[in-house]
């Protein structure tokens, strides 16, 4: 018959294996992937649809300028340019 | 853009001050709005909604193109499935206006056809996404036949398989139908000027490795193959070889001083 302190060791030794496990599952690569795997989602929208209307915005240039639709359209309109980010 | 009549805006989830800083290190003279708060990119929709809460990334648009009306309305939009991958203007500019200046055109003559092609960009870049543009002009009373033909060779334009980009399916425009009276028969063909096009996006930096620390260059090569016909005669099928060599450009690597960059 196992005392107490044998029955805790155990129990301490299978809790510290199980920590271990789980650490080596989170810094493998298999983990790395399945955390990252958000960036190769497909878009989840697209946004305003061909046909429809694009909504009023305004915002602040390179120069200071706040420019809007009316500023930046030309007479056959306009390209509208989404781009992640112009640093990375 | 400007000369087909619109005006162009660059939005991203940058802050002001990164903006600037890229602006002027890169001349750019177009309107890049910082849209820090990501007030608009929600606007439109197009808020990556896939990134995880606290990351650097939180508040990025999906990358696309909207091409609206001087009234505001859609008329096309450019979206890719990955994040990496852009639609390149030139392509853009294909697809709207049915015209692009292209790099240096090859011509080839056979005795049933003239074909021009060319790709809309070079230099090219990783993630790039472009178009190989085949034009062909032929002479009266010739024809060629469509995809969709039976009992016929049809036009087929293939790429060579390459692990350094991934060529879209072929776009051919469609045909008309033609009724050859001497067999009684309605077949789809292609007659007088066409265009065939293939969108190609390039492959991520890390496999162009070896092109960009070498000659910076590809050649992608590929071919044509036809059967053409007049009122009279069929003629014996051709293959005809394609070839693009392009030069290759590094992704700018670039960044904003440390201090107003994303946390």
């Amino acid at each position: 018959m196992k005392s107490c302190s044998d029955r805790m060791s155990l129990r301490w030794r299978i809790s510290l294996a199980a920590v271990m496990l789980l650490g080596c599952v989170a810094l493998s690569p298999v983990a790395r992937a399945q955390d990252d795997a958000w960036r190769s989602e497909l878009p989840a929208s697209t946004g305003v649809a061909v046909g429809e209307k694009i909504p009023a915005f305004s915002g602040t240039d390179q120069n200071g300028q706040v420019r809007d639709f009316d500023s930046i359209k030309g007479p056959g309109g306009a390209m509208i340019v989404f781009s992640r980010s112009v640093d990375w | 853009m400007r000369a087909k009549g619109l005006g162009v805006v660059v939005i991203t989830y940058d802050t002001r001050e990164i903006v600037e800083d890229f602006a002027t290190r890169k001349q750019i003279t177009l309107p890049v709005l910082g849209d820090a708060q990501s007030r608009i990119i929600r606007d439109f929709g197009v808020l990556n909604t896939a990134v995880p809460e606290g990351h650097m990334w939180m508040g990025v648009p999906y990358p696309g193109t909207f091409i609206v009306d001087a009234n505001g309305m859609v008329k096309s939009k450019y979206f890719e499935d990955t994040y990496q991958d852009r639609f390149s203007t030139p392509t853009i500019l294909l697809r709207e206006f049915g015209s692009v200046a292209g790099t240096r055109e090859t011509v080839v003559r056979t005795d049933h056809l003239e074909m021009r092609y060319y790709a809309t960009r070079d230099p090219i870049r990783p993630n790039l996404r472009f178009t190989l543009v085949a034009d062909f002009e032929m002479p009266e009373k010739m024809h060629v036949y469509t995809p969709e033909v039976k009992n016929y060779i049809p036009i087929d334009f293939q790429l060579e398989p390459s692990d350094k980009f991934r060529a879209r399916p072929v776009d051919y425009p469609q045909g008309e139908l033609l009724h050859l009276e001497a067999i009684d028969e309605t077949v789809p063909v292609y007659e007088g000027k066409f265009r065939l096009t293939q969108d190609v996006v390039m492959a991520s930096t890390r496999s162009l490795e070896e092109i960009l620390s070498g000659e910076s260059q590809i050649t992608i090569r590929g071919k044509l193959r036809y059967q053409a016909c007049d009122d009279k005669i069929c003629y014996l099928p051709q293959t005809l070889p394609m070839e693009w060599t392009l030069n290759v450009e590094p992704l700018d690597r670039q960044r904003v001083p440390e201090a107003i960059r994303h946390k």
